[in-house]
């Protein structure tokens, strides 16, 4: 019963608050003191008045929610101006020696796999390129740099590995199994080494937005999980992946999401309420369990037909 | 104002790069500070701490483009119109905000004139905050503005709807209108009675269905904060609407019961039709939060 009635008070609050009246108009905070609220450059008190006042007031609410919604696109609020002067010029500093170190490295590790792993080479070639001094190569632009490591995986030895392109490649000739057993393993180790060369710009990368920390905060993502991805647009705040195609997503509003051919397709298996949801751990197709982010869990045995609290 | 104090302020400003008259910029700074501290005097303390806060380079720029300066709107075309378009299609991909962010961008050049002097929306720019964020807030000002005016004139739901429905279950039930009446008003009561940034962040999250980062980032918290301070206040009023019911209307614990399932129906109704919705709910593809499948179809394919 406590549920339920938890449940029927955020629908009538839902429905509440969104009838709530509009304020005088000459008492509404103007674009002036709603940009200072945004970079934080309202005192105190004038903070708190202005809070008082958006409580109460549809509008103001409205202005508040469009302006943070445009923010996050643009950037963080209170970065300065868009454009060469703002944040982006301080991620450019950064971010190009980084991306062209990375790109270095990766470059380093799978063009001699590449090389290595090319059907057939011609004899000459492979005893002219035993050869050639292997000298470490010069880092590339940044911008190129970070498009190689972006057409890694749709090169011709990920798109054999990658089972969500599966589908698009039925028309190549399949190799011999001796091979493909080989060139499984070197695939498989290319894709170690491109993690492990992509981590350090991962980890030093700034956050994007506040709403993907959110995950490493619920300790929602799993390391496990990060070959299969989310469908674009949709916004994850956690993911479980019990094995090589089975992969649980979640978000907000109750969002939940299921593959089970490695991401080619998803179903979408929500949950009734619309929680928003951090977390999820499952043991296989059928079996997971998700929380909220104020600490609730539900849990489903059916692949998500049902949930139920516990 | 003190001479020196101006000349400290206009060099950090780069005033002189625009050719900013000392007398302008001057102006621009008290209007600024008239604004802040609202009719009372501040002391020479105060005052100073404003000034230094206020983005000056920004202020400058900005009373240099109200005076027509060719270079400093070469400047902002090149360094914020951008940034204007970016916000307005973050706020409205469907491009309504963007023609907002045009209009805006007019009245900015200053296309009327009042007494031969061109009025320039810039006036209204007092550096308390950036100069991108400024034209951010006035950008989701007209655009709610606008979307507002829209919706007073788009029709009312039919009667094949909410309205209907509502009176037959009424009729079913005669006691379901006096309890839907007193939950409103315990609600409603509970609501008025919390701090007002408890009943912000509720409204942002409710009404507004704006992500825990947002009103983080509206209310300066952590989003863990603000999820674990919804679920207090959630509960804060949870406890006032049972108490009030039992103590003000007098209720017995199956009529409470009765009174919770009343406003479930009463507010179901009211949800399918979602008239009442307002801008932020309504443009596709903003923010964390998506509106829950009504259909949660299992063959449903998001690839």
């Amino acid at each position: 019963m406590s549920t339920d009635r938890d449940r029927i008070l955020e629908q009538a609050l839902k429905h509440e608050l969104r009838a709530a009246g509009t304020a005088p108009a000459g008492a509404c905070l103007d674009a002036e003191a709603l940009g200072a609220w945004t970079d934080g450059a309202l005192d105190p008190a004038a903070m708190a008045a202005a809070e008082a006042h958006v409580s109460n007031c549809a509008r103001c609410q409205a202005m508040v929610a469009t302006m943070l919604k445009s923010a996050t696109a643009v950037g963080t609020p209170g970065t300065g101006t868009p454009g060469t002067l703002g944040t982006f010029s301080l991620w450019k500093w950064w971010l190009a020696p980084i991306a062209a170190g990375v790109a270095a490295v990766t470059l380093w590790m799978v063009v001699p796999e590449q090389q290595q792993l090319a059907t057939a080479p011609p004899q000459a070639e492979i005893s002219k390129a035993a050869q050639t001094p292997v000298a470490a190569p010069a880092p590339p632009p940044a911008a190129p740099a970070r498009d190689a490591l972006v057409k890694q995986p749709t090169d011709k030895l990920g798109q054999r590995d990658n089972k969500v392109a599966a589908t698009a490649r039925e028309d190549q000739p399949k190799p011999r199994p001796s091979e493909e057993r080989k060139e499984e393993g070197a695939a498989r180790q290319k894709r170690a080494k491109l993690a492990d060369a992509a981590a350090p710009a991962a980890a030093a990368a700034p956050p994007a937005a506040a709403t993907m920390r959110a995950p490493a905060e619920f300790g929602g993502l799993e390391k496990n999980a990060r070959k299969i991805v989310a469908p674009p647009g949709i916004e994850v705040t956690g993911q479980s992946a019990p094995s090589d195609s089975v992969c649980w997503f979640v978000g907000r509003a109750g969002l939940v999401l299921l593959t089970t051919d490695a991401g080619a397709t998803f179903t979408r298996v929500d949950l009734a309420e619309r929680l928003d949801l951090a977390s999820v751990s499952a043991t296989d197709e059928r079996h997971a369990t998700v929380s909220t982010a104020d600490g609730r869990r539900f849990r489903t045995d059916d692949g998500g037909r049902t949930w139920l609290a516990f | 104002m003190d001479q020196a104090r101006l000349q400290r302020l206009r060099e950090q400003a780069q005033a002189d790069r625009w050719e900013v008259p000392p007398e302008v910029f001057s102006g621009a700074l008290e209007r600024s500070a008239e604004k802040a501290f609202a009719g009372r005097t501040p002391s020479e303390a105060e005052l100073d701490r404003y000034y230094t806060s206020l983005h000056l380079t920004d202020l400058a720029l900005a009373c240099a483009c109200a005076m027509g300066h060719e270079e400093a709107w070469d400047h902002f075309v090149l360094e914020f119109r951008p940034g204007m378009y970016r916000a307005a299609d973050a706020i409205d991909p469907g491009g309504g905000a963007r023609e907002v962010a045009q209009a805006l961008y007019a009245e900015l050049f200053g296309l009327k004139e009042k007494d031969g002097i061109r009025q320039s929306v810039f006036r209204y720019f007092h550096g308390r905050s950036s100069l991108a964020t400024w034209l951010r807030s006035l950008i989701a000002q007209r655009f709610v503005d606008r979307h507002r005016e829209i919706r007073k004139l788009e029709p009312l739901p039919d009667e094949g709807s909410a309205a209907p429905l509502r009176a037959r279950a009424s009729e079913l039930d005669p006691d379901r209108g006096r309890f839907v009446t007193a939950m409103r008003a315990v609600l409603a009561a509970a609501i008025a009675a919390l701090a007002p940034r408890d009943r912000l962040r509720l409204a942002c999250y409710y009404a507004q269905e704006m992500t825990l980062a947002e009103i983080g980032k509206l209310t300066r918290e952590h989003e863990a904060t603000v999820s674990r301070a919804l679920a207090k206040t959630r509960k804060v009023i949870r406890e006032g609407v049972e108490r009030r019911l039992g103590d003000d209307h007098g209720f017995s614990k199956t009529e409470v019961e009765e009174c919770f399932q009343s406003i479930a129906d009463d507010a179901g109704n009211l949800d399918l039709n979602e008239w009442l919705g307002d801008v932020s709910r309504r443009s596709p593809g903003e923010g964390g939060r998506k509106k829950p499948g009504l259909d949660r179809s299992m063959s449903e394919d998001l690839s």
